[in-house]
């Protein structure tokens, strides 16, 4: 589902975020990535949604060569993955159904198919019942769940979290991870970057970890840290 | 993918009226660009027919001197009869050219009233064949001492032609710099209404939406911009064009100032649409494409 081979990144002014990451994650993983801040996980991140290209190396996501895929097809290639960020990225002047529903308008589904598809999303959140409030009506972990269900209202193969818990509570931050993995017992790969040591030896799921750039360590069913 | 026209038509709509101010200037200055246009081609089309009208009367005439004999009359018409270029030769006695003059000056009866044909020369008016030949006429008649003048009007329309061109460069200079103004605000414009939804653009591009997807209200936006300027234009030019002929004197061919000719409607038109895509293009291009 995902794959990289030798990716490096370098950016401007010499900053080494990435050297020589392999990965390679199948379908229907549950996936830690952790590590300082600074140490490439957004930079991964931002490499699988091809918000940036790698300075060396393959990507392969959700069947598609990053390397080769043409500016035109970066849409499609969105549309098979969902992203949730830290800090929601709401729509702020629009309801809670209209922000998930947005996702479904503006790639060109039609108004009939997109009412079923939001509302099961919504219920799979557990938000079926606030479908009309405002975002700032809401909680911040009820925040992150409409951005889940908009994430996933489209059925995406990769579900990408990038520190979706970094503005919560501990007892919220459990209760999104839940969710998460109820998302993933449906079939989909999920990778969360975190710094929460507390969720990541909860789960125990597979945890690659970051260092200055480098993985060094990939673990099934692993912790936050060995030295913690 | 289905195009949802109605989501593209609401989107630019919202946009529009969020930057109203933005939007009149750029709608404005888009209009004053191609009304400008407009009147250049007008004028252009006018002066042509006005020049080629003149140059088809146009008629030399041989003013005489007064006493002369009938001989010599008849000799100098045979001269100018003989001429290659010469069509047709009219001999205007003093009372015909009194009667011209007297139509001529008609409302100002205090010159008509204070003169007698007696003061006014005999001449002969004479059709050329071409009306560029003028000079033949004079090289073989000027030198005559019968003869007053040769007056033609082929260097009133000469002037007249030099000074439309002049005009006319300087007019279309303005309109080069008027556009380049519309595209820059229709430019304008986009960018801010970009900067407004730059929120729903980012998650549009999150949740993959095509660039079409995202351009596509905001081309529409400036187009419309640009279409409604050349609206405005047309209608104006029009009002113009309508005021105009009244001022002009009913032996002036006038066939360029009625209504606005179908090759001017394209032109602006396309012209609008253009400046509005430019515009909005330009602005599009910088902010959206990473």
């Amino acid at each position: 589902m995902i794959k990289t081979e030798h990716v490096s990144k370098v950016y401007r002014g010499d900053v080494k975020a990435l050297v020589d990451v392999n990965i390679e994650i199948s379908k229907g993983e549950f996936v830690f990535l952790v590590g300082p801040s600074g140490s490439g996980k957004s930079t991964f991140m931002k490499i699988l949604t091809k918000d940036e290209a790698p300075t060396e190396g393959e990507v392969y996501v959700a069947g598609r060569p990053l390397n080769r895929l043409p500016s035109w097809r970066v849409p499609y290639l969105r549309r098979a993955l969902g992203v949730i960020f830290q800090d929601f990225k709401l729509l702020e002047n629009k309801k809670v159904y209209e922000n998930v529903s947005f996702a479904l308008e503006v790639i060109g589904y039609s108004e009939p198919r997109i009412r079923p598809l939001v509302m099961q999303a919504l219920d799979l959140v557990g938000l079926s019942d606030k479908v009309d409030r405002m975002p700032h009506e809401l909680s911040g972990g009820e925040q992150q769940r409409v951005s889940i269900a908009r994430a996933f209202v489209n059925r995406p193969q990769i579900l990408m979290a990038d520190e979706p818990t970094g503005n919560l509570d501990p007892s919220t931050s459990l209760e999104i991870v839940r969710l998460l993995d109820r998302i993933n017992r449906t079939g989909t790969t999920v990778l969360m970057s975190t710094h929460d040591s507390t969720i990541v030896d909860a789960m125990r799921r597979r945890v690659i970890e970051l260092e200055g750039g480098h993985v060094v360590r990939d673990q099934d069913r692993g912790v936050y840290g060995t030295s913690d | 993918m289905a195009l949802k026209v109605g989501y593209f038509v609401k989107e630019a709509a919202t946009n529009l009226r969020r930057n109203k101010l933005m939007t009149m200037a750029a709608v404005l200055t888009a209009g004053v660009s191609l009304l400008l246009l407009g009147g250049v081609l007008t004028l252009g089309a006018f002066v042509t027919d006005v020049a080629g009208n003149i140059d088809e009367q146009v008629e030399v005439s041989v003013f005489l001197e007064d006493g002369l004999t009938e001989a010599q009359r008849q000799d100098l018409r045979t001269t100018l009869e003989d001429l290659e270029v010469v069509r047709d030769v009219r001999f205007i006695t003093k009372e015909q050219a009194f009667e011209e003059f007297k139509e001529l000056y008609r409302d100002q009866p205090a010159l008509t009233e204070n003169i007698d044909a007696s003061i006014l020369p005999e001449s002969f008016r004479v059709q050329l064949t071409d009306p560029e030949r003028v000079d033949v006429i004079r090289s073989k008649v000027e030198m005559n001492p019968v003869i007053d003048e040769v007056v033609d009007q082929r260097a009133t329309v000469e002037r007249l032609v030099r000074f439309t061109s002049l005009l006319r460069t300087f007019s279309f200079i303005m309109v080069v710099v008027l556009l380049f103004a519309a595209v820059l605000l229709i430019a304008n414009t986009t960018q801010l209404a970009i900067y407004a939804r730059r929120r729903e653009i980012e998650i549009m591009k999150l949740v993959g939406a095509t660039n079409w997807f995202v351009r596509l209200p905001f081309m529409l936006e400036g187009i419309t911009a640009g279409v409604v300027g050349a609206g405005i234009a047309l209608v104006l030019l029009g009002i113009a064009k309508t005021v105009a002929r009244s001022y002009i004197p009913v032996f002036v061919p006038t066939g360029a100032l009625h209504g606005v000719a179908l090759g001017q409607i394209l032109w602006l038109l396309i012209l609008g649409i253009t400046v509005g895509a430019l515009g909005s293009a330009v602005a599009v291009r910088r902010f959206l494409e990473d």
